[in-house]
C-alpha cells in the first residue's frame, strides 16, 4: 500500500502549484551524448499576432500550439523514508510541438 | 553549437537576436518576452500520474489516495470511494516538465530574457481507468477466519489471521467505501474489532434456533417479541452472534406500539439463505421436493 499525498506548505496545508509541459517529437539528446543536466536547450518565442509558440533548438525551428491535456497529470516523487508519494504539482497545460522540426538554413550556422 | 556543451552557458540578448536573424524571423512579429530553456541541475525522480476530475478533486481537498496491490496483483489506485486500474503508458514524444513557463496567451511584460528550467523528461506516465473493486480476496480472507461457534473459536483465533478494517483496506484492492459496502453485502460483522463472517454450517444452525423458536412459540413471523427471544436464545448463542443473526434477518416492527419491542423477519433474506442451505449439499433436487422442503424450512406464512 503506497499513499499519495499532496505536498504540504509551511502552514501544513496542502497546496497544488501548477507546472507546465513542453511536448516535442522524439528524443532530445546532445551531440556528444553528454548528460542533459544543466545544458542549454533552446529559445522559446511566441508570435504577437496569433500567439504561436516557436521553439528554436540548435539548427531547428519548431512551430507549436498551446493545449490543455485531456486529463491532467500529478507530478509525484517517492519519499525516501516512507512508502509514500508526494504530489508536488499538477500539469494541465502544454506547448505541443508535434510537427517535425524544420532545419534553419543559415550561412553562419557555426555561431549557433 | 560548441557552447551547448558548456554546462554553465547563459544566453544573452545578443545570442537571441542572432538566432532570430538566422531563423529569418522578424523581431517585430515576436513577443518581447523570450524564454531560453535550460535543463535543471538535477532531474528529480518524478513520476507522472494521470488524473481524472474525481482524483484531482480528492487530492485538492487534502484527501490521500492509495496504490494497492501485492506482488502478484496488478496495481490499482483507490480514492475514498472509487477504484482505478493503473497501467504504465508510453509515449514516443518527450514530455518536458517546467515549473515555470509563460504561455503565449498569458500577459508577461518582461522585456528581458526569462530563463526557464526543465526538471524532468518523460516518456511514460501512469494511466488510470475506473474499474470494479477486486473483492475475491476479501471473500477468501474472511472465509479463512470464519466464526464456527464458541467451542471452536479458540482454535480459529490461534490458527487463522484476523483482520481489522485497516488490515482489510491494506490488503483488498478496493476503496474504503466499496470495502464497507462489500462487508455489508456479505453480512460480515465485528468481533473484538476484527471483521468476521459466519461459517455457513454455523449460520444455518444459528438461524434455525431463531426459526424454531418462532415455530415453537407460534409467534407470527412479523411480530417477534425481542425480550423473550434474547432471553431464550441467549442460552444457546453468544450475545454478539445472536445480535448479528437478529440484525441480519429481521427489522423492527413498523407499527408504533411495537417498534421498540418486536421485530419482523426479513422474508427474502431468510428464504434465500434456507434455499442455499438446502441446495448446497446436493447435485440435484427435484423441484417439487425442493419446494416442499423449502416451505418446511421457514416459519409459517413466509
Amino acid at each position: 500500500m503506497i499513499l499519495v499525498k499532496l505536498i504540504e506548505d509551511d502552514n501544513g496545508l496542502g497546496s497544488l502549484p501548477e507546472w507546465a509541459a513542453v511536448e516535442v517529437q522524439g528524443e532530445l539528446e546532445t551531440r556528444r551524448h553528454t548528460p542533459l543536466e544543466r545544458q542549454y536547450v533552446g529559445d522559446l518565442f511566441a508570435t504577437i499576432h496569433d500567439g504561436v509558440p516557436i521553439l528554436i533548438i540548435g539548427h531547428h525551428i519548431l512551430y507549436g500550439k498551446a493545449q490543455t491535456f485531456e486529463k491532467p497529470f500529478a507530478v509525484m516523487k517517492k519519499k525516501s523514508d516512507a512508502d509514500e508519494y508526494v504530489v508536488e504539482a499538477i500539469v494541465t497545460k502544454k506547448l505541443l510541438f508535434k510537427n517535425r522540426p524544420k532545419p534553419i538554413i543559415a550561412c553562419h550556422s557555426d555561431d549557433l | 553549437m560548441s557552447q551547448n556543451e558548456i554546462s554553465n552557458y547563459v544566453r544573452t540578448a545578443e545570442d537571441v537576436k542572432k538566432v532570430i536573424e538566422h531563423a529569418k524571423l522578424s523581431e517585430n512579429d515576436l513577443k518581447p518576452n523570450v524564454q531560453p530553456i535550460y535543463f535543471g541541475e538535477k532531474f528529480e525522480n518524478y513520476k507522472l500520474l494521470q488524473l481524472d476530475e474525481h482524483i484531482l478533486a480528492d487530492l485538492k481537498c487534502g484527501q490521500t489516495v492509495v496504490f494497492k496491490g501485492d506482488h502478484k496483483e496488478s496495481a490499482v489506485l483507490c480514492t475514498k470511494s472509487k477504484t482505478y486500474d493503473v497501467k504504465e503508458a508510453e509515449t514516443s514524444n518527450s514530455i518536458l516538465l517546467l515549473p515555470e513557463l509563460t504561455f503565449p496567451d498569458e500577459e508577461f511584460n518582461n522585456m528581458e530574457l526569462t530563463s526557464r528550467k526543465v526538471v524532468g523528461i518523460f516518456h511514460t506516465y501512469l494511466e488510470v481507468k475506473p474499474c470494479k473493486p477486486r473483492l475475491t480476496k476479501l471473500r477468501y480472507l474472511l472465509k479463512n477466519c470464519s466464526y464456527k461457534g464458541s467451542e471452536l473459536e479458540k482454535e480459529v483465533l490461534e490458527t487463522s489471521e484476523m483482520y481489522t478494517f485497516e488490515h482489510l483496506s491494506a490488503k483488498v484492492q478496493a476503496s474504503d467505501n466499496e470495502l464497507k459496502d462489500a462487508l455489508k453485502e456479505m453480512g460480515a460483522f465485528q468481533i473484538d474489532g476484527n471483521w468476521r463472517v459466519l461459517d455457513f454450517e454455523y449460520e444455518c444452525r444459528a438461524l434455525s434456533f431463531l426459526l424454531n423458536l418462532i415455530d415453537e412459540q407460534s409467534w407470527p413471523y412479523n411480530t417477534i417479541p425481542m425480550d423473550e427471544t434474547l432471553n431464550i436464545l441467549g442460552e444457546l448463542l453468544p450475545p454478539v452472534i445472536l445480535q448479528h443473526i437478529i440484525d441480519q434477518y429481521s427489522t423492527w416492527c413498523v407499527s408504533s406500539n411495537l417498534s421498540q419491542t418486536h421485530r419482523s423477519l426479513i422474508e427474502d433474506k431468510v428464504c434465500r439463505f434456507m434455499a442455499v442451505g438446502l441446495l448446497r449439499p446436493c447435485d440435484k433436487f427435484n423441484l417439487s421436493d425442493f419446494k416442499t422442503a423449502w416451505q418446511g424450512s421457514v416459519p409459517e406464512g413466509l
